[in-house]
């Protein structure tokens, strides 16, 4: 049984501070290493589990059955929290370019091409090591005959 | 944070006691904290000298980088500059001007309203009173012809009891014919002693008279006798 919070996820809407900064970020509401997350809109310095004013997403990180990350955004009320000078953190901002809300964040980009690079390089690793193994059979049976 | 780990001392398990103290059982109590070191020994001398590699970023890396997140800022910028216009278009504002028109037009309609209902209620109330007041007219005038019917039958009651009276004065008592009347009282008794069988005959003289033996009862009531 995960540890509930005594508050209503969805959020409150309650504003208990309305001049600090708003700020849309990903709270942790899993399991232990199951982790999932809700996307609110709370009040900066607050705790992470503390009771956001409102809930506007969900993220599921781990990947399911299909190999998918399961994320869920209301676009509207997001709409709103940034026209009423919500910031974002980094991971929605991230989330929200790849659902094509915002433009794709740098980060995003930069991540694919090192996933290319790394992929480019064990390719070219195993390509090596098949002709170095192709070159050596081929001596060996050269000495053989 | 802190988790006490309690040591029983192993005096009393070994049969002998110790020998600062008085007790069987002494207790060592140490504190372990999560298994690791104090926060105020500070770091170990194998790691004292231990750099962090910084990562290293290729130069063409660095440049595209900062190129895309500028492009990044300006566009949400403009993003969020838009979203903000266009939420703050979408709600919904109040035309003062109109809205003191609209006011006042119902102002007017309500009162011309409250006009037309005031007379129509005003005349129903006319009505209403004018029946009432002629019911209680007529009410009224019934009570006072039974209060004067009433009267007159009192008042002829009143002389028929009068007339009655003074037709039996006649036969009343004075001071002037007072003598008269003892007299013949006393000349004519009247014996009521007598008895009424259930045929309703009376029979007179059966019994002895009173004051025959009104001697012996008055003896016989004498006290102490």
């Amino acid at each position: 049984m995960p540890k509930m919070p005594w508050h209503p996820a969805s959020g409150t809407g309650i504003v208990t501070a309305e001049n600090a900064k708003k700020v849309i970020r990903l709270a942790r509401y899993g399991c232990t290493n199951r982790p999932f997350f809700h996307i609110v809109v709370m009040e900066s310095f607050k705790e992470v589990r503390a009771p956001p004013i409102e809930q506007v997403g969900t993220f599921d990180e781990v990947v399911n059955e299909r190999n998918e990350k399961l994320v869920s955004l209301n676009f509207e009320r997001i709409q709103y929290w940034i026209a009423n000078g919500a910031q974002m953190s980094k991971p929605v901002a991230e989330l929200l370019g790849l659902s094509g809300f915002f433009p794709i964040h740098p980060r995003s980009y930069m991540l694919a091409w090192r996933n290319r690079q790394a992929a480019d390089a064990e390719a070219a690793a195993a390509a090596a090591a098949a002709a170095t193994a192709e070159s050596a059979k081929q001596e060996t049976e050269a000495k053989d005959s | 944070m802190l988790r006490n780990t309690l040591l029983a001392g192993s005096s009393a398990a070994n049969g002998s006691f110790g020998i600062l103290s008085g007790l069987p059982n002494t207790v060592c109590v140490q504190c372990v904290r999560w298994k690791r070191k104090p926060l105020w020994l500070g770091t170990a001398k194998s790691k004292l000298f231990r750099i962090p590699e910084r990562p290293k970023i290729p130069k063409d890396e660095t440049i595209e980088l900062l190129r895309l997140h500028n492009n990044y800022r300006t566009l949400v910028r403009s993003i969020r500059h838009h979203i903000t216009e266009a939420v703050i278009g979408s709600q919904a504002r109040v035309d003062t001007e109109l809205r003191a028109k609209q006011e006042e037009e119902d102002f007017v309609r309500c009162v011309a309203l409250n006009n037309e209902w005031n007379e129509s209620k005003a005349k129903a109330r006319d009505e209403r009173l004018a029946k009432a007041r002629e019911v209680r007219r007529e009410e009224i005038l019934r009570k006072i012809i039974a209060q004067e019917q009433l009267a007159a039958k009192q008042l002829e009651n009143i002389e028929k009891t009068v007339k009655r009276v003074k037709e039996e004065a006649i036969t009343f008592i004075t001071e002037k014919n007072i003598d008269q009347a003892i007299e013949d009282a006393l000349n004519n008794p009247v014996d009521h002693n007598w008895a009424l069988d259930l045929e309703g005959t009376i029979h007179r003289g059966k019994y002895v008279q009173p004051q025959a033996n009104e001697g012996q009862r008055q003896k016989r009531m004498q006290p102490g006798v």
